[in-house]
């Protein structure tokens, strides 16, 4: 969705039908989890690099049917519109945005500031997420076996819809704090199959592997974000 | 005066006058189901990727059928569920309820799910003997075809998934009971929706490719569930086979298993909201 088409929306939404929404920004900060078991194959990761750019963030009000505890939750739903198909998340109207992009260190030791997002108050429901060259490095080991790992930069090829953000939104003040959860990023991660290492001893995952594949899937699984309204 | 009152009467039927109908529930599982899922004719209604699949058994158990409203009032319940095969034409009867307050009924819910209680709907005997030994909710058998290959399959499932607070969008939540009269409700099956190649997306495509390439142990023209749960989605194209948010969907069958789910509709094309149970 273009810039003025989405604000088109935002001023409508203001304005439009007697819809009692009023403007206002809020800050949007991005922070980490590190993992803190071993993943699926029983990997035990440490990460020595977790970088990303963060693009477009935009506030929706739609609302996630398919959680991340595999579960359909239908009461969600109370009031609004039942869906079984596949898509069954539509994201509804536009609430928020913001365009600035970001470089991110998610490693660093405070959450980083993304900038404020232009939004309208109301009930938000879900996030889009615009992420660009997302790459990890670092270690991973299983019983008596190491393999120093580098992912590669993996680039979305659209934006990640469905992230979970319910909240009304009034005038309260707070920030949206995205945490990324590299647990699930690396979850799906078979670090046997990360190739042979470099000079350097490190195995950069090809594109073609089942390793950047698991990788892969781990960025676009929607559970791996977590937004909450954070309070100051 | 007298036409305002009516007017009321007609917008909102539960208000006035105290009368009563009945709701006739139907099951119906398509062409998809009675005839075949075709190769995709580039309108998005058939494999993308030219396999044909005919259903031969397509078993539902069919229950806790619940005409409700929001406030908790119930006008009637499903006391034994049923198993239907969805192969046989349809729509098929499942269960008439009388003498319902004539009014809009706006939670109207059922479910797939095991029951060792069942007994026949459309299905034969043997068929629900089958599907209760077994536990399963959803049984299905097919043959499916891409040039000179066949593969066949014969799947049980044994998810429960409640499906609630049913809509149409050209009808409206739940059922509306008319005076004197019978509104027939057709609980839908869609027999395509196990062959979405993702969970959460709109743009998702109907595949076997995946499915006819797990058939390895042995290769023997038949696709069983155990190969299928042999396939780590990390080994398909990573465009393909996406879960949205449900990390612990890990395998194709983990896959089929969980998009089966949405299979149960209303009214056609009208929606419900799954439970997992």
């Amino acid at each position: 969705m273009s810039r003025l088409v989405l604000s088109s929306t935002l001023a409508c939404l203001c304005a439009c039908g007697g819809v009692a929404q009023k403007r206002r920004t809020f800050p949007v900060e991005v922070t980490h989890a590190a993992p803190a078991a071993a993943n699926d194959s029983g990997w035990a990761v440490t990460l020595t690099k977790a970088t990303a750019k963060v693009a477009p963030v935009r506030f929706f009000t739609g609302k996630v049917l398919l959680s991340s505890r595999w579960e359909f939750d239908p009461y969600l739903l109370i009031g609004g519109t039942a869906w079984a198909h596949p898509g069954h998340y539509l994201q509804g109207d536009a609430l928020g945005e913001l365009l600035t992009p970001k470089d991110l260190d998610l490693l660093a030791a405070t959450p980083t500031e993304l900038g404020l997002a232009e939004a309208v108050t109301g009930d938000y429901g879900s996030m889009q997420l615009t992420l660009d060259t997302v790459q990890l490095a670092g270690t991973a080991t299983k019983d008596s076996v190491t393999v120093k790992f580098d992912t590669g930069a993996f680039t979305p090829p659209a934006p990640i819809e469905g992230v979970r953000f319910e909240k009304i939104l009034e005038d309260e003040k707070g920030t949206a704090r995205l945490t990324a959860l590299t647990s699930v990023w690396l979850s799906r991660i078979d670090f046997s199959t990360a190739g042979t290492p470099n000079a350097d001893g490190v195995s950069v995952f090809s594109s073609d592997s089942v390793a950047f594949n698991g990788f892969v899937r781990g960025v676009l699984d929607t559970s791996a974000y977590d937004v909450k309204w954070v309070a100051p | 005066m007298k036409k305002v009152i009516g007017l009321f009467c007609v917008v909102g039927l539960a208000a006035c006058g105290g009368g009563s109908g009945s709701v006739d529930f139907t099951t119906y599982g398509e062409e998809y189901i009675e005839q075949k899922i075709p190769v995709d004719s580039a309108d998005a209604t058939g494999f993308v990727d030219g396999w044909e699949l005919s259903y031969s058994k397509f078993l539902v158990v069919i229950g806790e059928i619940k005409v409700a409203s929001k406030d908790g009032t119930v006008g009637a319940t499903m006391k034994t569920p049923k198993v239907f095969n969805l192969k046989k034409k349809g729509p098929l009867s499942i269960e008439k309820f009388d003498a319902i307050a004539a009014s809009r009924w706006d939670r109207v819910s059922y479910a797939l799910a095991p029951a060792s209680a069942a007994v026949a709907g459309s299905a034969d005997q043997a068929d629900v003997d089958f599907m209760k030994t077994n536990g399963y909710s959803t049984y299905i058998e097919a043959s499916v075809t891409k040039g000179a290959v066949t593969k066949t399959l014969k799947w049980g499932f044994t998810t429960n998934t409640l499906y609630e607070v049913c809509e149409s969008k050209e009808l409206g939540q739940g059922v509306v009971v008319p005076t004197g009269g019978t509104e027939t409700v057709q609980l839908t099956v869609h027999g395509d929706h196990f062959w979405y190649d993702d969970l959460q997306s709109e743009k998702a495509k109907i595949r076997f490719q995946a499915y006819a390439d797990a058939d390895k142990t042995p290769a023997d023209g038949e696709v069983t569930l155990d190969e299928v749960n042999a396939v780590q989605l990390t080994t398909l194209p990573v465009t393909q086979y996406g879960v949205g948010g449900a990390s612990n969907v890990k395998t194709l069958k983990d896959f089929v298993t969980s998009v089966g789910r949405t299979i149960g509709h209303f009214r056609g094309e009208g929606e419900c909201a799954p439970k997992v149970r």
